[in-house]
């Protein structure tokens, strides 16, 4: 009796399984061997949108860990060159991202390495700001001309959430976007000046921003 | 291959209409003045001697020491702002209360330029250094509160952190 009531308990409990499996074929989870590496190109467009005042470079790379975890990481730099009549303000800097991806891409094709993910990202930059042939109105008094603002160097370090699409459009080659929201942890730290932008992350003087990357990346197999 | 060929120009297509967007968006909405303040001042306040109290003073006249520009002209303020001079390390001003004698005072300070915005541009900070000087004629003391000078707003109504405190 008992024997009898256990077989039929376990198949109840099993039929969800059972009827899941039958629905929808599941193929191995993506399992990209290797690493990807890739460019920003939208970091070509800058000096273009922002009239020749910016010029950068972000290259990023990711590794397939374990079930649906990626490992990831982003590095570049940023340049930025502002003419006024007022100021000539030079901003030169380098940042790095560290952090992981998780797909959400469920059903799968066969062979399909296109993913969608979520992802964390902890960022840090050291750059450095400086100005010249600086005027300073006096409203007052006479404006001083010829003053400079020496070059000072400052860091700054914050927490990314992303949201982004990786899709295979030839073999070993993908193409993707990013968005990003970006948080400030630590400031940049300069007494005087604030500077007009923190590379990698946004406005100098704001502790919240958002980003668009388009990444082209090729995996290369090993 | 289908799909993932959509998928490729869908992305596509993202990126050229989120190009023109942002070129638009940074074309059209940035803003076109100096939002935050970019003039600094030393703020000073005006109290009763006797009383410790904020005072109003009437026809307020100040000018600069030496060539008399006028930088107060005759008006009713309980607060001033002197404008620090970004080219020297002391400035002086003859301060009149109403129809009392004159008094000159000269304050000495370092500087440290620093860059705002870029629609604002730079501005010059300030520390005020020792005590400033005072032809005594009228006012019966001068207090540092705070020696340092930061940006201003010259907004109705806004009372500005102060840096000095001028007894009568």
């Amino acid at each position: 009796m008992r024997r009898i009531s256990g077989f039929i308990i376990s198949v109840l409990l099993l039929l969800p399984v059972w009827c899941g499996a039958q629905d929808t074929v599941r193929y191995p989870v993506n399992e990209m061997k290797g690493i990807r590496i890739g460019v920003d190109i939208s970091k070509l467009l800058l000096p273009v949108i922002y009239s020749g005042e910016r010029m950068g470079f972000e290259a990023t790379a990711d590794m397939h860990i374990k079930g649906n975890l990626f490992g990831a990481a982003e590095a570049g730099w940023l340049y930025v060159n502002l003419d006024d009549t007022a100021y000539h303000y030079r901003e030169n800097g380098l940042y790095g991202k560290i952090g992981a991806d998780y797909n959400l891409l469920k059903s799968r094709r066969p062979n399909s390495n296109d993913i969608v993910y979520a992802g964390v990202r902890y960022g840090l930059s050291v750059f450095s700001q400086q100005a010249g042939q600086v005027t300073i109105p006096g409203h007052f008094w006479p404006d001083a001309t010829g003053h400079s603002i020496p070059k000072n160097t400052m860091q700054a370090h914050w927490l990314e959430l992303l949201f982004g699409v990786k899709a295979e459009v030839l073999k070993n080659l993908y193409a993707g976007l990013t968005f990003r929201v970006k948080f400030k942890i630590v400031s940049p730290k300069d007494n005087y000046s604030t500077p007009y932008q923190v590379p990698g992350f946004g406005n100098g003087n704001s502790g919240f921003s958002l980003g668009i990357n388009y990444y082209v990346s090729y995996n290369i197999r090993f | 291959m289908v799909y993932l060929r959509f998928v490729a120009s869908l992305m596509l297509k993202i990126l050229m209409w989120g190009s023109i967007a942002s070129i638009a968006w940074v074309a059209f909405s940035c803003e076109e003045f100096c939002e935050e303040s970019n003039r600094t001042a030393v703020v000073v306040s005006f109290y009763a001697e006797n009383t410790n109290a904020s005072l109003t003073v009437n026809n307020v006249l100040i000018t600069e020491a030496e060539n008399s520009d006028t930088l107060y002209s005759k008006s009713n303020y309980s607060q001033v702002m002197l404008p620090v001079n970004p080219s020297s390390d002391m400035m002086s001003f003859s301060i009149q209360n109403d129809t009392l004698p004159a008094d000159t005072i000269t304050i000495r300070y370092t500087r440290h330029d620093g860059f705002i915005s870029s629609k604002c541009g730079c501005v010059t900070y300030a520390e005020i250094q020792g005590e400033p000087d005072l032809k005594e004629h009228s006012i019966t003391r001068m207090e540092v509160v705070s020696p340092n000078v930061a940006t201003v707003s010259y907004r109705q109504g806004v009372i500005n952190a102060e840096n000095i405190r001028i007894y009568y």
